[in-house]
């Protein structure tokens, strides 16, 4: 069980303090998956910051397994981290090596030995369907390839938590269906909890069961995919949801 | 003069220029590539941000590149009598190019360091990466490209400034298009110094083009 409790943060800005997250609360069963959706300025990527410990926020926890992450000074720090997986929007992988390194890549900072995680790397290959690319370069794959490279990557030292941010917005429209498809895939299979950071609501109904609507830095409305966005509540979800304009 | 003469002086003037370049790009990359290091390093959004300490090191390293070489050779005469013993001489030659060369090796690595993507450093933090290994395994690894790149330009540079340093008797091919050429008119060995140059320049160009292409993976 993953939970995010009061979480807060505030940035101070030309025109006064800005707060990016207000309160934020939510809880996430093992296994499950779940979009966060918002519209630009909603607290989006201050989330995202903050839950991949990049940000400290000002206030709150983080708690996996009863651990509260931000509890931890430098040293733990770097072992929570690897607790949660982390897919960006772009730009991530390592330029300079290829496929198969860049999957290894947070497995090699723990000095791991080859012989131990070369057949997981493999089959994380397979499993984002990449096989016979191992020994490419970044620059030799297309966007959708990059995501999956990323994905992989990010599973690799067997999160608790995958984090995906705004995982197709690079993408094409047929791209971004097969790179769906392969996360409800890898969902199946690994029985990974997931949480899908985006402002694309088509991403939401496709994959995910449950759905956070952020807006002002608060959570606004939480529940099951079909029961939002068929009777959305709140103003904002209408809004994203195009029923108002 | 005759030939055998000529040729004696002419490759006698290219080894001591291919250890000019030589010793001076190792000593000016001993000292100059970990400063540039430093500097990247102790950047306010660096990894180990120093203010003080980044502040001084700029200021120094701004100071010593506007000083125009020539008039860096001279002032640092004395140093290098007290340093490697002659202010004459391929020793002295390498001790001043060296030290004309650091800050230039400092800020082309520096810019090296930069190039590299900020997200993917954090998305290698999000990973526990230590400081450490986002150093080695990241961000050298990640510019090496551009850091070879920067030796080849290094190295052409001080081709250049080597035969500058010719200018006060450093020795090496300069030193010979200025003493046979400039002093005595004897153009023939002017121009002969000169196409070894040009060819030295070539050489270094190509080969490390050819290494920056084989390891660049980025196109």
């Amino acid at each position: 069980m993953i939970e995010i409790k009061g979480l807060s943060k505030s940035f101070s800005t030309a025109n006064g303090t800005l707060l990016a997250l207000d309160n934020v609360n939510l809880t996430l069963e093992k296994g499950e998956l779940v979009g966060i959706i918002g519209m630009s300025g909603a607290g989006k990527t201050t989330l995202l910051r903050c839950l991949s410990l990049l940000e400290r926020p000002d206030e709150g926890e983080i708690v996996i397994d009863h651990l509260n992450l931000l509890d931890a000074k430098d040293d733990r720090m770097r072992e929570y981290r690897q607790k949660i997986g982390v897919v960006f929007q772009g730009n991530q992988l390592l330029k300079q090596r290829n496929v198969y390194d860049n999957i290894a890549f947070p497995l090699t900072l723990k000095n791991r030995k080859k012989e131990e995680y070369d057949v997981r790397i493999k089959n994380l290959i397979e499993l984002v369907g990449l096989s016979g690319k191992e020994k490419s370069y970044p620059s030799q794959l297309s966007g959708g390839q990059k995501q999956r490279v990323a994905i992989a990557r990010a599973l690799a030292s067997e999160p608790d938590l995958l984090l995906l941010d705004e995982p197709t917005s690079a993408l094409d429209s047929i791209t971004t269906r097969a790179l769906l498809e392969l996360l409800k895939e890898i969902h199946q299979k690994t029985q990974a909890t997931i949480l899908i950071i985006t402002h694309e609501l088509s991403v939401v109904e496709k994959v995910c069961e449950k759905v956070v609507v952020i807006d002002g830095g608060q959570f606004i409305e939480e529940g099951k995919v079909s029961d939002i966005f068929t009777h959305p509540k709140h103003k904002t979800t209408r809004l994203l949801l195009g029923m108002e304009d | 003069m005759t030939n055998s003469q000529l040729f004696d002086l002419l490759s006698q003037g290219l080894v001591d220029t291919i250890w000019i370049i030589l010793g001076s790009s190792f000593v000016a990359y001993a000292f100059g590539f970990p400063l540039g290091v430093l500097i990247t390093l102790t950047r306010k959004d660096g990894l180990y941000p120093k203010p003080v300490l980044s502040l001084g090191l700029n200021r120094v390293i701004n100071v010593f590149r506007s000083i125009p070489f020539y008039i860096l050779v001279v002032a640092l005469m004395p140093l290098s009598r007290f340093v490697v013993g002659t202010s004459l001489g391929i020793k002295a030659t390498i001790f001043s190019l060296s030290v004309g060369a650091i800050p230039f090796v400092a800020r082309l690595v520096e810019s090296a360091l930069l190039e590299v993507d900020q997200d993917m450093i954090e998305s290698v933090i999000t990973m526990g990466a230590s400081k450490l290994q986002i150093v080695i395994k990241v961000l050298l690894r990640e510019a090496l490209p551009q850091l070879i790149q920067g030796l080849s330009i290094t190295m052409i540079m001080l081709v250049g400034y080597s035969a500058m340093a010719g200018l006060m008797g450093g020795g090496g091919l300069g030193d010979i298009a200025i003493r046979y050429g400039y002093y005595r008119y004897n153009y023939t060995i002017m121009y002969y110094a000169l196409i070894i140059l040009i060819v030295c320049v070539e050489f270094i160009q190509t080969t490390i083009g050819w290494i920056v292409r084989k390891i660049d993976k980025r196109n």
